[in-house]
């Protein structure tokens, strides 16, 4: 093999390498995300509200799980239609985000946003939604870039007083398709 | 034609390993914490729609579905004020003052960035339960051993571990500019084994 092939071959691997390089980083959040979706999925479904304790050394579902939160999960999925997500939170400090199958944060409300008792979000795929703008006029519409995603509500907790509102909170929160809404 | 068969998968495995290789090498050792305070770190961009490729992959391995700084600014250390790496096996005070946010907690993860298992149950402390000096100024003892006041359990004695500083709701002027907050410093105390 000559010098020259050599150089070549060598020139070769490390543009593909260069290139794998980025497809590698590039794919890790699409497959963590994706296996924790599958992970909750398999064991509740779509559109379903989990509603986990208090995170422990035990926690393993999630990386770096805050101990003063109370968590409420739902795997999304709006390919059948928009998707209704409703909470009545406590009066401290409670959160509400939406997460794209990269991970992306697209979507944030909290108690520093919302006025009043309940928060009541349509989630759909299209920009709008008049059907169901009719039908929950004080709903927010939030348009998800991909049929399935994350919703990730958490609720203070910062000591043992704040249990039982946290609990009624999570218990509050509501994730189902539109379609079989009351 | 083997030769050069032979030669295209030598090629592919290659890149593969060097691939696999840098990704990992650069994920694990490049930091790309633009906010640096002290020992603490954070990334400009965590949980943002605007994260770059490398600050993606690094939020989902060590800390997937974060927030954005408007909401959440996350302040990790793994090494000491004097740059050493946090070990299991010593005692580090943490002394400060509450930072302007409307809660904040400080949270002690292994290596593998999950709660540490210890008899306590103790895994963090937050800005209720954590005594604090009439000023407001706190200190904290991060120890795989108990110890008075705020004990902050690092676990069994082997490996690392890394302190997490979450501010919700941060202040107008640190969510502006993260690198201005006064965060703890993180000082060994006491013999190392």
């Amino acid at each position: 093999m000559t010098a020259r092939r050599l150089f070549g071959l060598g020139a070769i691997t490390l543009m593909l390498a260069g290139v794998l390089h980025v497809l590698i980083v590039w794919l890790i959040p699409y497959a963590i995300t994706g296996a924790f979706i599958r992970g909750v999925s398999r064991q509740t479904g779509y559109n379903t509200v989990v509603r986990p304790p208090l995170p422990t050394d035990k926690s393993r579902t999630v990386v770096a799980p805050s101990p003063d939160l109370l968590y409420a999960v739902c795997i999304f999925d709006v390919s059948a239609g928009p998707v209704r997500i409703s909470a009545r939170p406590p009066h401290g400090y409670w959160s509400l985000a939406l997460y794209d199958r990269n991970s992306d944060n697209f979507f944030k409300t909290s108690d520093s946003d919302v006025k009043g008792d309940t928060v009541e979000l349509i989630l759909g795929l299209a920009p709008s939604d008049a059907n169901s703008k009719a039908r929950f006029p004080a709903a927010a519409y939030v348009q998800t870039p991909h049929p399935v995603g994350v919703m990730l509500a958490r609720i203070l907790v910062l000591d043992p007083t704040d249990m039982q509102a946290a609990l009624d909170a999570q218990s509050s929160v509501g994730c189902r398709p539109l379609a079989g809404s009351p | 034609m083997i030769r050069k068969l032979f030669a295209a998968a030598a090629v592919l495995i290659a890149a593969i390993a060097i691939a696999l290789g840098s990704a990992w090498w650069t994920l694990s050792r490049v930091s790309d914490s633009a906010i640096v305070v002290g020992p603490w770190r954070a990334s400009a961009f965590a949980g943002s729609v605007h994260a770059g490729l490398y600050t993606r992959a690094r939020i989902a391995l060590d800390g997937l579905f974060a927030l954005n700084r408007s909401e959440a600014i996350y302040f990790g250390a793994s090494r000491d004020d004097n740059h050493r790496p946090l070990r299991a096996s010593c005692s580090y005070l943490v002394e400060g003052s509450p930072p302007a946010a409307r809660w904040w907690s400080i949270t002690a993860y292994g290596d593998d960035h999950y709660l540490i298992a210890n008899a306590a149950n103790r895994f963090s402390y937050n800005m209720k339960n954590l005594e604090a000096g009439a000023d407001g100024t706190f200190k904290l003892i991060a120890s795989p051993v108990a110890q008075p006041g705020n004990w902050l359990p690092t676990g069994a004695p082997g490996g690392g571990f890394n302190l997490l500083f979450r501010l919700y709701d941060p202040g107008p002027d640190i969510a502006a500019n993260p690198a201005a907050a006064r965060l703890p410093s993180i000082r060994q105390v006491g013999d190392c084994p």
